[in-house]
C-alpha cells in the first residue's frame, strides 16, 4: 500500500526525500499542540508561580524574580531541555530517557535513571499532586471565595476539608485520603479508556488553568498597583489581617530588611524557576506518539520551554507591578516567618493574590477550579510516563512481559496503569499521615538524573553518530550543539546541586540532605539495582543475553 | 478460491498470500479484506494490460475491533510475528507483524482507515470476496494527498476493471457511486482531495492505456465527479467548505521506524 507518509523522524531533516513511500504510514496520535499542553502542564506555571512568589521572594527580597525567571528559562532551554529535544527527535521512542542513556552511555545507568525517575513519578508525585490540590489549591480556591463574597460557608468547607477526623481508630485527614483517592482513580479510568480522551480531556482542562492565570494577570494589569491598594485594604476589613500600609512596618518588625539590587540573591532565586521549567520534557518519554517528533519534539520541548518561561516572567512582573515589588516580598517574608502576624486564611500565592482583585463569584470559581487543575494535572502526567517506562522496560525484559500486555477491550495498558495508581495511593497516604513525607522528592537523584542525560548528550554523537546525524547534526562552531548543550547542562545541573546544597536557606527549604531525603535517594537506587541484576539472572536462567537488547535501539 | 494452497508459511508470490491470509483467518471465524496495492490486485479481473501490472512491497488488511488478541494468535499460526511494542503503543488504530520466512510487514488496519483522511470500516467488512469493496478501495488510493504513480495506477485499474452503479450492495463486483458520494459528502476533506487527484487519474490512464480503455476511464472520472458535485453535503461540509483550504484539511502519515536497530551500532 503507498501513502503520502512523511520519513520517520530521524530521517525528515535529510532534505529531497521527505516523502517516502515505503510502507503504509501511520497517523500519530499527539499533536503539537496536545505536546505543548502536556509539557506545560509538567513545569506547572501555576504551582510555580505559587512557590516563587509565597517562598522565593520572601527568603530572597533583594533578589530580582523577573531577571531570575529570563536567566533560568534561557539557561534550561538551551542546555538540558535542548539534549532531551534532540534525543527525543532522533530516537522517538516510548521510555525516552531510558533509551537514551542505555543506548549511548550505558544499560544499567539508563536503567537506573528511568527506574528512578518512574519510582518518583509513580509514587511521589501522583500522590503529591492530590495532597497539594487539597491542602493548597482548593482550600485556598475556596478561602478567596469566602473573603471576597462574604459567605462563611465557604471557609468552613475548606476547614472541614483539611480538618483531622478520627475513623477506625485513626485520626488523620480523611477527607483528603478520600477525595484524593477518588481523583487518582479517575485519572486511571480516563487513561484506561484511552489516549484519546485523555488528550481530548488534557486540552479541556489546560485551557481552564491557563484562562485562571490570563484572568488573575488582566486583573492585576486592570486594576493596577492603586486599585490593588483599595482591594487588599477591602479583603483585610472582611478578614481581620493587615492593610496594605501595614504589611511593609510588620515584615521589618519580624526581621525583614530588603536592600538594594543582588545578583547573589537573584541567583539563589534559580531552583524556584528551574523546578519550572526543567520539567518540561515529558513527550520524550512519550516518543512515537508524537506527530512528526523530529520537529515537534523541538517545539514542545525547547519551544514548550521558552514559551512557559515566558508566561512565568509576564505573570510575575504583572504581579510585581500590581502589588509593588518590595511590597510582594514583605507579604511573602511574613507568611514564610511569621504567619500569625499575618493572619491570612491561606498563604498569600498568586492565585490568592488575582482572587483579591475580584469579588466576581465566576471569575474566583475559574481562578480557583484552574490552580487545582495546575495541581492535580501532574497526575496523569506522571501515569503517562511511567507507564511508558514500563513498557520500555518489558520489551527489554527487565520487567515482566505482563506489564505492557494490552487491554484487547480498551486497548491501552490497564496493568500498567492499575500498578502506577497503586503506587500513587501509597504516595497520598505517606503524605497525609507523615509530616516528613515531603522530604521523599529526593531532589538530588532527579537533579543528578538530569545530569546523566545530558552526560549522554556530550557523547550522543560520537557514540550514535548515524542516529544523531540523521536528526540534523546540528552544530554550533563546528561542535555537536548537542554535545555543548550537554556539558553546559551538566554544568548547571552540578551547580543548581551546589546551590541546594551549601545555600543553608536553600537546604532549609527542599532538604535534599536530611538524612530521610538521602534514605529514599539511596534506597531508590540500591533497590533498582538489586531489581536490574535479578532481571539479568533471571533472563540468564531463560538463555537470554539482556545485554543485546541495549545494542540496538528498539523499532518502534 | 479452492486453489488457495493451506500450507502454514506465507507464499512467495504476494498476491497469492493476501487472499490466502483472509481465508485462513475465516476458518478461524476472524474477518479480515485486503487494502491496498494487494486488494486493488484481487479485484483484476480477465485480461489486464501489463501497463496496471505492478510489484507489491506488503500485505494490508482490515480487521474489526476487539478481535486483536484472537487475531494476533492466529497470525501467529499463520507464520507472522507481532511487533510487541507497536501493537501495545497503536493497537487501537494499527498492528504491525512481519512475514518470518520473508520479512515481509503485515499491516493491519483496526476497524478504520486513517491515512490523509480517515475512513470508518468497520461495517464495510462483509464483502462477498477477499478485499474491501472497489468503491472503498478508491477511496483509499483517492485520499492521498500527495499522490504518486502507484496510486494512480491502482486507481486507474479499479475504474478498468470494474462497471459504475449507483448503489450497490457489498458483494457486488461494481464500484458504488453511492458510497463514493456519500463520503465524500460528509467531509469536505475528502472531497478536496478526491477531487484534486480525480483529474490526475484521467491524465495516468491516458499514459497507461490504450485509447478506447483510457476514454472509458476518462468517461467514468467525468461521472464520478459530477456526482461528487451534486451529491447532498452535510451541514458540517458546507461549515469547513467556507474555512477551505486556509486550513490544512488532511493528515499527513508518517513512515514507521521498525528497523534502526544497526544504528545503534554507529
Amino acid at each position: 500500500m503507498t501513502r503520502t507518509t512523511r520519513a520517520s523522524a530521524s530521517r525528515t531533516e535529510q532534505g529531497p526525500q521527505v516523502f517516502v513511500r515505503n510502507s503504509t504510514g501511520l497517523v500519530r496520535e499527539v499533536s503539537l499542540r496536545d505536546a505543548l499542553a502536556f509539557n506545560s502542564l509538567g513545569m506547572n506555571v501555576g504551582v510555580g508561580l505559587v512557590f516563587l512568589l509565597v517562598q522565593g521572594i520572601g527568603f530572597f527580597p533583594n533578589g530580582s524574580a523577573v531577571l531570575a525567571v529570563l536567566l533560568g528559562t534561557l539557561a534550561t532551554a538551551f542546555t538540558a531541555t535542548y539534549v532531551y529535544a534532540e534525543f527525543a527527535a532522533a530516537i522517538p521512542r516510548s521510555g525516552g530517557d531510558y533509551v537514551f542513556v542505555s543506548r549511548t552511555l550505558h544499560p544499567f545507568l539508563g536503567w537506573l535513571l528511568s527506574w528512578n525517575n518512574a519510582v518518583w513519578l509513580s509514587v511521589y508525585w501522583i500522590g503529591f499532586n492530590a495532597w497539594f490540590a487539597l491542602t493548597g489549591a482548593v482550600p485556598t480556591a475556596l478561602a478567596t471565595l469566602s473573603a471576597a463574597t462574604g459567605q462563611e460557608v465557604w471557609q468552613h468547607l475548606a476547614d472541614g476539608l483539611t480538618a483531622e477526623h478520627q475513623l477506625l481508630g485513626i485520626t488523620t485527614q480523611w477527607w483528603v485520603l478520600a477525595v484524593g483517592t477518588v481523583l487518582n482513580v479517575l485519572f486511571a479510568v480516563v487513561l484506561i479508556t484511552g489516549a484519546r480522551s485523555f488528550w481530548r480531556l488534557q486540552g479541556v482542562l489546560f485551557l481552564v488553568a491557563g484562562l485562571a492565570l490570563v484572568i488573575c494577570a488582566v486583573l492585576m494589569l486592570a486594576r493596577g498597583a492603586v486599585g490593588f491598594e483599595s482591594s487588599w485594604n477591602a479583603f483585610a476589613a472582611r478578614n481581620h489581617t493587615l492593610r496594605y500600609d501595614e504589611v511593609l512596618p510588620a515584615a521589618r518588625a519580624a526581621g525583614f530588611s530588603p536592600g538594594g539590587f543582588s545578583l547573589t540573591d537573584t541567583i539563589l532565586l534559580f531552583p524556584w524557576v528551574f523546578f519550572v521549567v526543567g520539567f518540561g520534557a515529558g513527550t520524550a518519554q512519550l516518543g512515537g506518539e508524537i506527530k512528526r517528533a523530529s520537529r515537534n519534539q523541538y517545539r514542545s520541548i525547547v519551544g514548550g520551554v521558552l514559551l512557559n518561561g515566558l508566561a512565568m516572567l509576564l505573570l510575575t512582573a504583572c504581579l510585581l507591578g500590581a502589588t509593588h515589588t518590595t511590597w510582594a516580598s514583605a507579604l511573602a517574608y511574613l507568611s514564610n516567618n511569621d504567619p500569625g502576624a499575618l493572619h491570612l486564611p491561606t498563604s498569600p500565592g498568586f492565585n490568592l493574590i488575582g482572587g483579591v482583585l475580584t469579588s466576581n463569584v465566576p471569575l474566583l470559581l475559574v481562578i480557583g477550579v484552574g490552580f487545582v487543575l495546575w495541581a492535580l494535572m501532574g497526575t496523569p502526567l506522571s501515569q503517562l510516563q511511567a507507564t511508558r517506562y514500563l513498557l520500555a522496560w518489558s520489551l527489554d525484559r527487565t520487567m515482566p512481559e505482563a506489564l505492557s500486555e494490552v487491554s484487547e477491550r480498551h486497548h491501552t495498558p490497564v496493568r500498567a496503569i492499575v500498578l502506577t495508581t497503586v503506587t500513587g495511593e501509597l504516595g497520598l497516604v505517606l503524605l497525609v499521615t507523615w509530616q516528613s513525607a515531603s522530604l521523599l522528592g529526593a531532589l538530588l537523584a532527579q537533579i543528578l538524573g538530569l545530569a546523566v542525560v545530558c552526560l549522554a548528550g556530550v557523547v550522543f554523537p560520537f557514540r550514535l553518530p548515524d542516529v544523531w546525524r540523521s536528526a540534523g547534526a546540528r552544530r554550533l562552531f563546528g561542535v555537536p550543539a548537542v554535545a555543548v548543550a550537554g556539558a553546559a547542562g551538566a554544568v548547571l545541573m552540578v551547580g543548581l546541586l551546589v546551590l541546594l546544597v551549601a545555600n543553608p536557606t536553600l537546604n532549609s527549604v527542599y532538604g535534599p540532605t536530611r538524612a530521610l531525603s538521602l534514605y529514599a535517594t539511596g534506597g531508590v537506587l540500591v533497590a533498582g539495582a538489586l531489581w536490574y541484576a535479578g532481571a539479568r539472572l533471571v533472563n540468564r536462567r531463560r538463555g537470554i543475553d539482556l545485554s543485546l537488547a541495549f545494542k540496538e535501539i528498539p523499532p518502534e | 478460491m479452492s486453489d488457495i494452497p493451506v500450507t502454514g508459511l506465507p507464499l512467495d508470490d504476494i498476491t497469492a498470500e493476501g487472499p490466502r491470509l483472509v481465508l485462513r483467518l475465516a476458518e478461524r471465524g476472524l474477518v479480515a479484506r485486503l487494502v491496498g496495492g494487494v486488494g486493488v490486485a484481487a479485484h483484476r479481473h480477465g485480461d489486464s494490460p501489463a501497463a496496471l501490472d505492478r510489484g507489491y512491497g506488503d500485505l494490508d488488511v482490515v480487521v474489526p475491533a476487539g478481535s486483536s488478541k484472537r487475531l494476533a494468535s492466529a497470525l501467529d499460526e499463520l507464520g507472522y510475528q507481532g511487533n510487541r511494542r507497536f501493537n501495545a503503543l497503536h493497537g487501537d488504530r494499527r498492528m504491525m507483524f512481519h512475514d518470518r520466512r520473508l520479512g515481509r510487514q503485515l499491516d493491519v488496519l483496526v476497524g478504520v482507515f486513517a491515512m490523509c483522511h480517515t475512513l470508518e470500516l468497520s461495517d464495510r467488512l462483509g464483502t462477498g470476496g477477499v478485499a474491501l469493496t472497489p468503491a472503498d478501495l478508491l477511496l483509499t488510493k483517492l485520499q492521498v494527498v500527495e499522490i504518486n504513480g502507484k496510486d494512480l495506477l491502482d486507481a486507474v485499474s479499479l475504474l478498468h476493471h470494474h462497471e459504475l452503479a449507483e448503489r450497490a450492495d457489498l458483494d457486488a463486483d461494481v464500484l458504488d457511486l453511492g458510497r463514493l458520494a456519500e463520503v465524500c459528502g460528509q467531509s469536505w476533506g475528502w472531497h478536496a482531495t478526491v477531487t484534486d487527484n480525480l483529474p490526475r487519474v484521467t491524465d495516468a490512464a491516458a499514459e497507461l492505456l490504450a485509447d478506447a480503455p483510457a476514454d472509458a476511464v476518462a468517461d467514468q472520472v467525468e461521472r464520478i465527479t459530477a456526482r461528487l458535485a451534486d451529491c447532498p453535503k452535510s451541514l458540517r461540509w458546507r461549515a469547513r467548505a467556507r474555512v477551505g483550504r486556509r486550513v490544512a484539511w488532511y493528515e499527513l502519515p508518517e513512515e514507521v521506524a521498525t528497523d534502526v536497530g544497526g544504528a545503534a551500532r554507529g
